[in-house]
C-alpha cells in the first residue's frame, strides 16, 4: 500500500505513496473506525448514561452526517498516517473478530447440527432430495480408485476369518444353480477356454497316482453300465478287419492251451448240428471209390469175418432152425426166471454183464430193445 | 488204403447169429439154459457109462463066452463111473473148447473173467465142483450177475455164444491171453 516514490514525486522529499484501497482494506478501515467509535461511545455512555429516547434521537441525527463524513474520511484516511493506524487497528480487530466468530460459529454449528440431526432423518432427506445418480456421475471413480492402495487394503484383510464366518452351505442353498446355468452362455464360455493349455497344465500322473482305481471299480455297477451301453452300435463302429490285421494270430495260438479248449468243446453237440446227409450228398463218392483198392479191401473183409466159419455156422447141424428155437426159448426162460426172482427179492432187474467186447453195447441194447412178452424173439 | 490194425472181433456172431439173439451174445446165461445144458451133459455121461458097460460086457463075452453072464457092477460103481466120466469130460471140454456138448447145443461157452478159455486147473476144479456139488448151480437163480457158486469161486462165467467157429476162436483167445489184458472175445 505504501510507496515512497509517490511522496518523493509530490513533495520533493521522501514521500510515502499509498496504493488504492481494496474492498478488504475499506472493510478493515470501517471496522477500525467502528471499533474506535464504539470504544469512545462506551466510555461516553459510562460517563453520561443518557436516556434511551435521547440516544435514538442523537443516533438518528448523527447517522446521516456520520455516513457522509465516513465517505469523505475514506479519501483522506488513505493519505494520512492516522488513517494507517486506524487501518491497522481495524485489521487487527477484524482478525480478532474472525477468530471469535469462527470459534463461536463452531460451537453454534455443532450444537445446531446435533439438534437438527435429532429432528431430521438425514438418510431420508438424502434419498429424497439428493440426486445420487448425478452425484455418482460427478465423481471421478477412476481417479478415486487409482488413489486407493488396494495392495495395502488386501494385506489388512483377514481373508481366513472372513471365510470362516461365511456360511457356504447357506449361500449355496440360496443359489439357484439352474437359473444361473440357464442364463450362462456356456457355448461362448467354452469357446473361450483354451483346452490345450489346461491339459498341458494338468499333471495327469499325479492325479492317477491319487486315484483309488480299486475303490472306483468297486462302486461301479458294471452290469448296469453294460446294460445301458448300445453294444451293437459300438461293435458296428469297430473296424474288425483292421483289428484282425494287427493281431499276431500265430503268437496267440502259440500261447493258447488248445488241449484244454478242445476238452471244453461239446463235440457231440457240434456233430449233432452237422448235416451229414448234406455233406454226403455233396461228396463225390465215385471219385472216392475210384481211389480205393477194392481188392485189398475185400481180402481184408473176408479175413476179418472168417467167411469159412460163417458158412459152417449157417449150414451145420448146430445152426438148424430147431436148435435155434431151443436156444431162443432157453434165453427167454432165463429172463423170465430172473425177472420173477428179482421181483420176489424186491431188487432192481439184474445185469448179467458181458465178457464180450461188443457185449457192452449189447447190454445197452438189451435194456432198451428188450423183447416184450409178446415179442416172437427171445421170449418164445 | 490204410486198414485197421486188427479186424473186428467176433464178426461171425454179428453175421451168423439171428438178429434177435445178437444183443445177448456174451451175456451170462440164466438158470434154465444152464440147467438144460447140464442135463444134456448128464445124459451124455449116462450114455457114456452105458456104452462103457456095453463095452465091458462085450469084452467079457469075448474073453470067456462059456461062463459069460452080464456083470452087476452095482449102483455105487455106476455112480462113481458116471461122476468120474462127467468130471473128466467137462474138465476136458472146458479146458479145450470151452464147450461141452450140452453147451454147444444150448449155445453156451465157459470163459474166465477176461472172456478167455479156462486154464486147465480151473477147468478141473470147476468140473469137480459142478459134478460133486451140483447145488452150486442154483446160485444162478439169486445171483444178480447170473453167476453160479463155482463161477463166484473161480471167477468164471457161462455166456451165450451161438457162434461156433471154435477152432479159430480158440486161436484168437490164445493170442489175446498172451498179449491183451482187456476183455477179448472167446467167440470171435
Amino acid at each position: 500500500m505504501e510507496s515512497t516514490a509517490a511522496h518523493e514525486a509530490g513533495r520533493g522529499g521522501p514521500v510515502t505513496r499509498f496504493e488504492p484501497l481494496g474492498p478488504t482494506d475499506v472493510a478493515d478501515l470501517l471496522h477500525g473506525l467502528a471499533s474506535a467509535g464504539a470504544a469512545a461511545a462506551g466510555r461516553a455512555v459510562e460517563r453520561v448514561r443518557a436516556p434511551a429516547l435521547f440516544t435514538r434521537v442523537v443516533t438518528g441525527l448523527v447517522t446521516g452526517p456520520v455516513s457522509s463524513a465516513l465517505g469523505r474520511l475514506e479519501d483522506r484516511a488513505v493519505h494520512t498516517d492516522w488513517s494507517q493506524d486506524v487501518l491497522r487497528s481495524g485489521r487487527s480487530r477484524r482478525r480478532d473478530l474472525d477468530r471469535r466468530a469462527l470459534y463461536l460459529a463452531r460451537r453454534v454449528a455443532a450444537a445446531v447440527v446435533e439438534a437438527v440431526l435429532e429432528l431430521v432423518d438425514v438418510t431420508d432427506v438424502v434419498i429424497d432430495h439428493v440426486d445420487l445418480d448425478a452425484v455418482v456421475r460427478a465423481v471421478d471413480l477412476d481417479r478415486a480408485v487409482e488413489r486407493v492402495d488396494l495392495d495395502a487394503v488386501v494385506r489388512r484383510v483377514d481373508i481366513g476369518a472372513i471365510v470362516d464366518r461365511v456360511d457356504i452351505d447357506a449361500i449355496i442353498d440360496r443359489v439357484d444353480v439352474d437359473a444361473v446355468v440357464a442364463r450362462a452362455n456356456l457355448d461362448r464360455a467354452v469357446a473361450r477356454v483354451d483346452i490345450d493349455a489346461i491339459i498341458d497344465r494338468v499333471d495327469i500322473d499325479a492325479i492317477i497316482d491319487r486315484v483309488d482305481i480299486g475303490a472306483i471299480i468297486d462302486r461301479v455297477d458294471v452290469d448296469a453300465v453294460v446294460g445301458r451301453a448300445d453294444l451293437d452300435r459300438a461293435v458296428a463302429r469297430v473296424d474288425i478287419a483292421a483289428i484282425i490285421d494287427r493281431v499276431d494270430v500265430d503268437a496267440v495260438v502259440a500261447r493258447a492251451d488248445l488241449d484244454r479248449a478242445v476238452a471244453r468243446v461239446d463235440l457231440q453237440r457240434i456233430i449233432d448240428r452237422i448235416d451229414v446227409d448234406g455233406v454226403v450228398a455233396r461228396a463225390d463218392l465215385d471219385a472216392v471209390v475210384a481211389k480205393l483198392d477194392l481188392i485189398a479191401l475185400a481180402e481184408y473183409v473176408v479175413e476179418g469175418i472168417d467167411l469159412p466159419g460163417i458158412i459152417r455156422s449157417s449150414t451145420g447141424s448146430m445152426a438148424s432152425e430147431g436148435l435155434r428155437e431151443v436156444r431162443r426159448q432157453g434165453i427167454g426162460a432165463d429172463e423170465r426166471v430172473a425177472h420173477v426172482v428179482d421181483r420176489l427179492l424186491h431188487r432192481p432187474e439184474r445185469t448179467p454183464g458181458s465178457t464180450f467186447e461188443e457185449a457192452s453195447e449189447g447190454s445197452r441194447t438189451r435194456h432198451t430193445n428188450r423183447p416184450g412178452p409178446g415179442d416172437p424173439g427171445l421170449v418164445h | 488204403m490204410q486198414q485197421p490194425a486188427q479186424p473186428p472181433r467176433n464178426p461171425i456172431a454179428r453175421i451168423a447169429v439171428p438178429r434177435v439173439a445178437r444183443p445177448v451174445q456174451g451175456h451170462r446165461a440164466g438158470i434154465v439154459t444152464r440147467f438144460l445144458a447140464a442135463a444134456v451133459d448128464a445124459a451124455v455121461a449116462v450114455v457114456a457109462v452105458a456104452l462103457g458097460y456095453a463095452g465091458a460086457v462085450a469084452a467079457y463075452f469075448v474073453l470067456d463066452p462059456r461062463t459069460f453072464r452080464f456083470p452087476e457092477p452095482g449102483f455105487a460103481l455106476l455112480l462113481i463111473a458116471f461122476l468120474g466120466f462127467e468130471a473128466c469130460y467137462l474138465a476136458l471140454a472146458w479146458a479145450t473148447t470151452g464147450r461141452s456138448y450140452g453147451c454147444r447145443l444150448l449155445g453156451l461157452r465157459v470163459v474166465d473173467s477176461r472172456g478167455r478159455r479156462l486154464r486147465a486147473w480151473v477147468a478141473i476144479v470147476r468140473a469137480l465142483l459142478c459134478v460133486f456139488f451140483p447145488v452150486v448151480l442154483l446160485w444162478v437163480v439169486v445171483s444178480p450177475e447170473n453167476r453160479s457158486g463155482a463161477d463166484v469161486l473161480l471167477r468164471s462165467s457161462v455166456v451165450y455164444d451161438w457162434a461156433s467157429a471154435s477152432e479159430r476162436d480158440d486161436g484168437q483167445a490164445e493170442e489175446g491171453g498172451a498179449t491183451d489184458d482187456g476183455p477179448t472175445s472167446p467167440g470171435g
